[in-house]
């Protein structure tokens, strides 16, 4: 019984683990990537012309930096803070959406933050251009609204825990078998 | 009875099965996503453009987008253009999201209002996964900050290329209260990614409830 118990358990965290293991993957930008350098910091946004109440995502690379702390200067053209946080499986990376206020007058604004407080080499920056809500440009061409993952995607962490549930299933179910034989 | 040698493996191998099948199926890629049938595409763009309707409400931002049909209730936010004047698209990281585009018109309001979502992202299906299984005849809600909810009626589902998209009539003016609802589609090679567009287009047949 114990050792059901505990195959049982070994399961129930083998399921609670690859739950948590499902980040979003992100098309890696074209960073400066030297390591090191001054000024290896890059932060990109997209879009970076947006309307008052647009989402913004923000992607940093703070990877030439051994163990960085990113900072965000101001958050003030946000409609609450930017929270950025670390990309899984990409170390120095990190992500944030941000939603930009709803009552911001339009103009061309310099966002600006460090990999490392107090280091200035490490600082990046960047330009969002806000334009009026009413501006009547139309939309161009195609939308990129997906990227194959309901085809291709699958979780391969999920399938290959599930296939060894399964497999402990099967060769606990022949021991079972096997025990009851030999114990007849 | 009580005795029985083989009962805690029974339940072991009982709750591993269940586990791991559990597992697998959430581990499988979805499959391609439905598309729109013959009957419900290639409408004439003169039938679909442009149609007499419920009235037009005064302008409101959308916060929610809701398509019965397909078990969509999502929340929307707004979307800018990219530097090649396309479309931006809602966060790949919040998969439920979808995105209006807030240079044109707010849905309900006179002209094309235009809405996009992604059909999936990496991991799998995303909130417009179901969209090319809509018919003419559905309804779109669409639930605004002013808490009326813009109700929608689908005219037509058509897939267009990249290359080969309409813009003008998928995004072009219309004197009428329209809706045009985005997401990828067209099949998909692992070279290219998607081939086309998913249009819905639809106009406005009520506004469905005032508070």
């Amino acid at each position: 019984m114990r050792q059901t118990l505990s195959i049982v358990a070994v399961a129930g965290l083998v399921l609670a683990s690859v739950s948590t293991a499902a980040p979003a993957a992100f098309a890696s930008s074209g960073g400066s990537g030297g390591s090191g350098a001054a000024s290896a910091a890059s932060v990109t946004l997209s879009p970076s012309a947006v309307h008052p109440g647009d989402t913004v995502q923000i992607q940093l690379d703070c990877s030439a930096y051994s163990s960085p702390k990113p900072t965000w200067g101001s958050s003030s053209e946000f409609s609450g803070p930017i929270n950025l946080q670390p990309m899984s499986g990409q170390p120095g990376f990190y992500t944030a959406a941000a939603t930009v206020s709803a009552s911001i007058a339009a103009g061309s604004y310099t966002l600006a933050g460090a990999c490392a407080a107090g280091d200035s080499s490490s600082s990046f920056q960047a330009d969002l251009t806000i334009s009026a809500s009413d501006d009547g440009q139309l939309p161009q061409g195609p939308a990129h609204t997906g990227v194959g993952g309901s085809i291709t995607g699958g979780d391969t962490v999920q399938e290959a825990g599930g296939l060894a549930l399964l497999l402990a299933a099967g060769v606990l179910g022949y021991r079972h078998r096997r025990s009851r034989r030999d114990g007849s | 009875m009580a005795a029985e040698p083989g009962r805690p493996w029974r339940l072991g191998a009982s709750v591993l099965l269940v586990l791991g099948l559990v597992l697998l199926g959430r581990g499988l890629p979805a499959g391609p996503p439905p598309q729109p049938s013959a009957a419900d595409a290639d409408v004439p763009g003169a039938e679909l453009a442009d149609l007499p309707g419920a009235p037009a409400l005064p302008a409101s931002p959308p916060v929610r987008i809701r398509i019965p049909a397909i078990g969509v209730d999502a929340p929307l936010t707004g979307l800018g253009l990219d530097a090649g004047g396309h479309l931006a698209t809602p966060p790949v990281d919040r998969p439920g999201t979808a995105g209006w585009y807030s240079g044109g018109p707010t849905p309900g309001a006179a002209g094309a209002a235009v809405i996009a979502g992604h059909v999936d992202n990496a991991h799998g299906p995303a909130v417009f996964y179901g969209l090319g299984a809509l018919h003419a005849g559905d309804t779109v809600d669409i639930e605004r900050r002013d808490h009326r909810t813009a109700e929608f009626t689908v005219d037509g589902i058509e897939v267009y290329s990249r290359t080969g998209f309409p813009s003008r009539l998928v995004y072009g003016p219309t004197g009428n209260p329209e809706l045009r609802v985005i997401t990828c589609g067209g099949g998909y090679t692992r070279a290219t990614g998607y081939l086309g567009n998913v249009v819905v287009f639809a106009h406005l047949t009520g506004p469905d409830g005032y508070e």
